[in-house]
């Protein structure tokens, strides 16, 4: 039982990881390959917080996620700036420097040692520590987001979000700043990857640098790709897909030293042929050209 | 001190030269057909694997060379038909063949832990001994290294020569609908730069192996070296890949013994963001440029 | 104040080439401008001048009042200058009326602060736009395309489509690049209606036209540029 309250919080993680990307990659067309950045800080923030500072949970979020912004903000300077492959390969340096700056800065991450003794978030004096609690905890963000994406799927915001990323120049003829629109969705995805991360930070309880990586960023990125960009079904089941995936082969009776390379084999070669084949994804709603 | 910095400047000239392999067969590729190929990494990562493998099989170094060198130049030549070439047709941007490049890389890379294990494989029977030139130390492998990547290079520029592949492949790059038209067969310049980028990965990669041996994350990093030269060397010449490979080898050596290993990537890919940064042009005059071609 | 555009000797020139000289005119409101010329008589230079593009080497451009030379592309689009290239530009993964209302010049509904604090008015707002693209679709006759995918239209109507985007902005000023290029002769005769019919409703259209004749039949002055200068200028003295 147990174990399927550990696996169902990985999947709420993932699944707010998903819908965070989505919003840059589905809705902005932004190919990001630093997601795990926002999550990092999420979770770095909080950790530090807690552990150095002696706050709650729920003074460590709001600052987490404004934390989140102001990275977010230098992200859609860059986006202002170029476009296409050298977007991607400028979050891609980005990634890469966060990493560095994590692991090296030592008097503040602690780094490769990582940061340990991150205590619960607490509601009412009830403390969410048990597998049981987290779940219903990481449940309601999850059931909080998707419901934020089925009213803001709806508005001109976003429906201008869209616009710019179909034809930005169109945007900017008709008078409306592209920029303005690409800032938007980067901070609101920020923020989701943010909540994404304050929550692994307190489920955990230890953090370290390996947990936002390129490869993790490379694997969000792949969970959207795979489900479908664009809605909100799309990367739910990339999320599902992905932390079900070692279940199934699990199951099929395969030792687990094997599952673990099998899955990231299966889910690349699963990335290669959308790719290929249905450049949609599985439940996509836009294609990513 | 003045020995230390000799000998920094001594192993970063015979690392960049072995990098270089890599970094001219990124850059070519990269520039010929526009893919951003990160599954040269892949490439590289199996043409080490199978190496040592053979060795290990005694194959001899010879017989494991020519081993190494068809798996890798199999790999390249697979990669561009099933995925690239394909993706290419439909006219696809070049971010998708980035991702689907990142697919390759993590299938085949998963694949060899899966084969061979996630540690690091020596090969069993090394080359020692060390020649002392003054206070400067040079290992008999970065001889090794030198003698094979100058040859290397040697060849492949006698290869651009005798084909006369080099001009096909600068107007491929150019406009690639232009040159069809003008009869230049796109797709044979697109294979071919793609099997002679996989044969320069492999080769760096048994030059790496006979030193430190592999593992099969190993690729990553020196295929997002050769990554950052593609990106600065805007213009197909090797030559120039060469210089800059050796001169970001030389910054992360330095850092690397001045700071920590781990700034290394900072530090090198803060270069290739500012680079990038720099690099572009306003929205409006990239899109139009766009348009009109 | 009847002058909608005054442009005063503009001129532009890099690298040693001067593609545009000296050249002065302006453009009364609700009126169709016929720009016409060789390749390399400026004319897309000019264009580019005007919408902040490129900047002008010497002289000025007024727009409505206001100097608006040197300004950003973005200041200048603002100011209600637009400009439709030739490819048509849709938003292609949006239904056709929501291009329209993307369109719209003001939507409270497009910042976020609007949304969260305001939400029940943004919504009748943006139902009143939706409501106006319609009505504008229907007054086009283009009725039948309001909920497909703007991608998935013919050429010909994603044409049509951008030049009821822009009667939907309530631009002033637009500035079209070659708009019957590459349209059969029914779609030309249903754009020029819809040109004639803007301009009737306060619209001011400045056009580079390679087909002379169907320029003509629509303009109500014409200008024919050479080597980056003003050959002649003729009014057609249709009003």
């Amino acid at each position: 039982m147990n174990y399927f309250l550990h696996i169902s919080v990985l999947l709420e993680i993932y699944i707010l990881l998903a819908l965070s990307a989505n919003q840059k990659v589905g809705l902005s067309g932004l190919l990001t390959l630093a997601q795990a950045v926002f999550y990092g800080v999420g979770a770095y923030v909080t950790a530090i917080i807690i552990t150095k500072l002696g706050f709650s949970y729920w003074l460590a979020l709001p600052v987490a996620l404004l934390t989140c912004v102001l990275a977010a903000l230098v992200f859609s300077f860059i986006a202002g700036k170029v476009r296409d492959l050298y977007f991607s390969l400028a979050t891609l340096a980005i990634q890469i420097i966060f990493f560095s700056v994590v692991y090296n800065w030592v008097s503040i991450t602690n780094g490769p040692y990582g940061i340990a003794g991150i205590s619960s978030p607490e509601i009412l004096g009830f403390k969410i520590n048990t597998p049981g609690s987290f779940a219903l905890f990481g449940g309601v963000w999850v059931i909080c987001v998707v419901l934020f994406y089925v009213w803001f799927l709806k508005t001109p915001l976003c429906r201008m979000i869209q616009a710019t990323r179909d034809d930005q120049i169109a945007v900017l003829s008709l008078g409306k700043d592209p920029n303005y629109y690409k800032r938007v969705s980067i901070i609101i995805s920020a923020v989701i990857a943010g909540v994404a991360g304050t929550l692994y930070a307190t489920y955990a309880t230890y953090i370290d640098p390996s947990s936002f990586t390129l490869d993790e960023s490379i694997l969000i990125l792949s969970i959207v790709l795979i489900g479908g960009a664009g809605g909100i079904i799309g990367p739910i089941s990339g999320a599902l897909i992905y932390i079900l995936l070692p279940e199934a082969l699990k199951f099929m009776q395969m030792p687990d030293s094997v599952a673990a390379n099998m899955r990231m084999i299966i889910f690349g070669l699963l990335l290669v042929l959308i790719v290929r084949f249905k450049p949609k994804g599985i439940f996509g709603k836009y294609l990513i050209q | 001190m003045t020995g230390i910095v000799a000998q920094i400047c001594l192993n970063s000239v015979v690392a960049g030269l072995t990098v270089s392999l890599v970094a001219i067969g990124f850059t070519y590729i990269f520039r010929v057909t526009r893919v951003f190929h990160l599954a040269h990494g892949a490439v590289y990562i199996a043409g080490a694997f199978s190496f040592w493998w053979a060795l290990s099989q005694s194959l001899g170094w010879v017989g494991s060379a020519a081993m190494a060198l068809s798996v890798a130049t199999i790999l390249g030549y697979i990669f561009e038909k099933t995925v690239y070439s394909p993706l290419r047709r439909n006219q696809t941007n070049q971010s998708i063949s980035l991702i689907a490049s990142m697919g390759l890389y993590v299938v085949i890379v998963n694949a060899l832990a899966l084969l061979f294990g996630n540690d690091n494989k020596t090969i069993l029977d090394p080359v020692t001994g060390t020649i002392e030139i003054g206070s400067i130390i040079l290992t008999r492998v970065q001889l090794i290294q030198t003698v094979v990547g100058i040859t290397t290079i040697a060849a492949f520029f006698l290869y651009l020569k005798f084909t006369k592949s080099n001009l096909a492949m600068r107007a491929v790059s150019d406009n690639e609908t232009i040159s069809k038209a003008y009869g230049i067969n796109t797709e044979k310049e697109r294979t071919r730069v793609f099997i002679a980028g996989s044969i320069l990965a492999c080769i760096a990669a048994i030059l790496r192996t006979i030193e430190v041996g592999v593992d099969p994350h190993a690729g990553m990093g020196i295929t997002l070296t050769a990554a950052v030269i593609a990106i600065l060397v805007s213009r197909l010449n090797a030559l120039l890949v060469i210089a800059f490979t050796i001169v970001l080898t030389l910054l992360q050596n330095t850092v690397e013994w001045f700071l920590d290993a781990q700034w290394r990537d900072g530090i090198t890919f803060l270069i290739l963001l500012v680079a990038i940064l720099f690099r572009t042009e306003g929205i409006i005059s990239y899109n139009l440029r766009k348009d009109r071609a | 104040m009847n002058e909608i555009l005054r442009i005063e000797n503009l001129n532009k020139s890099f690298d040693g080439v001067t593609p545009v000289k000296d050249v002065s005119f302006s453009v009364k409101r609700q009126n169709i401008v016929l720009i016409t010329g060789e390749n390399g008589a400026g004319k897309t230079t000019l264009f580019n001048l005007v919408t902040g593009l490129e900047k002008p080497t010497k002289g000025k451009v007024h727009y409505d009042g206001h100097e608006i030379t040197g300004k950003s592309v973005l200041e200048i689009a603002k100011h209600g200058i637009i400009r439709l290239y030739q490819q048509p530009r849709l938003f292609k993964n949006l239904s056709v009326w929501e291009n329209l209302v993307s369109a719209a010049h003001e939507n409270a509904g497009n910042s976020f602060l609007n949304l969260v604090f305001r939400n029940r008015s943004v919504r009748s707002e943006d139902q009143k736009l939706k409501k106006k693209a319609i009505d504008l679709l229907r007054k086009f006759g283009l009725e039948e395309l309001g909920d497909q995918t703007a991608g998935e239209l013919s050429y010909g109507q994603q044409k049509l489509i951008s030049f009821c985007m822009i009667a939907m902005n309530g631009t002033k000023l637009a500035l079209l690049d070659e708009p019957f290029a590459g349209l059969n002769p029914q779609t030309i005769d249903r754009l020029s209606d819809m040109i004639v019919k803007m301009r009737d409703e306060e619209m001011t259209f400045v056009i580079i036209e390679h087909n002379l004749t169907r320029g003509l039949m629509i303009a109500d002055h014409h200008i024919e540029m050479k080597d980056g200068r003003i050959k002649t200028l003729n009014d057609l003295g249709k009003k």
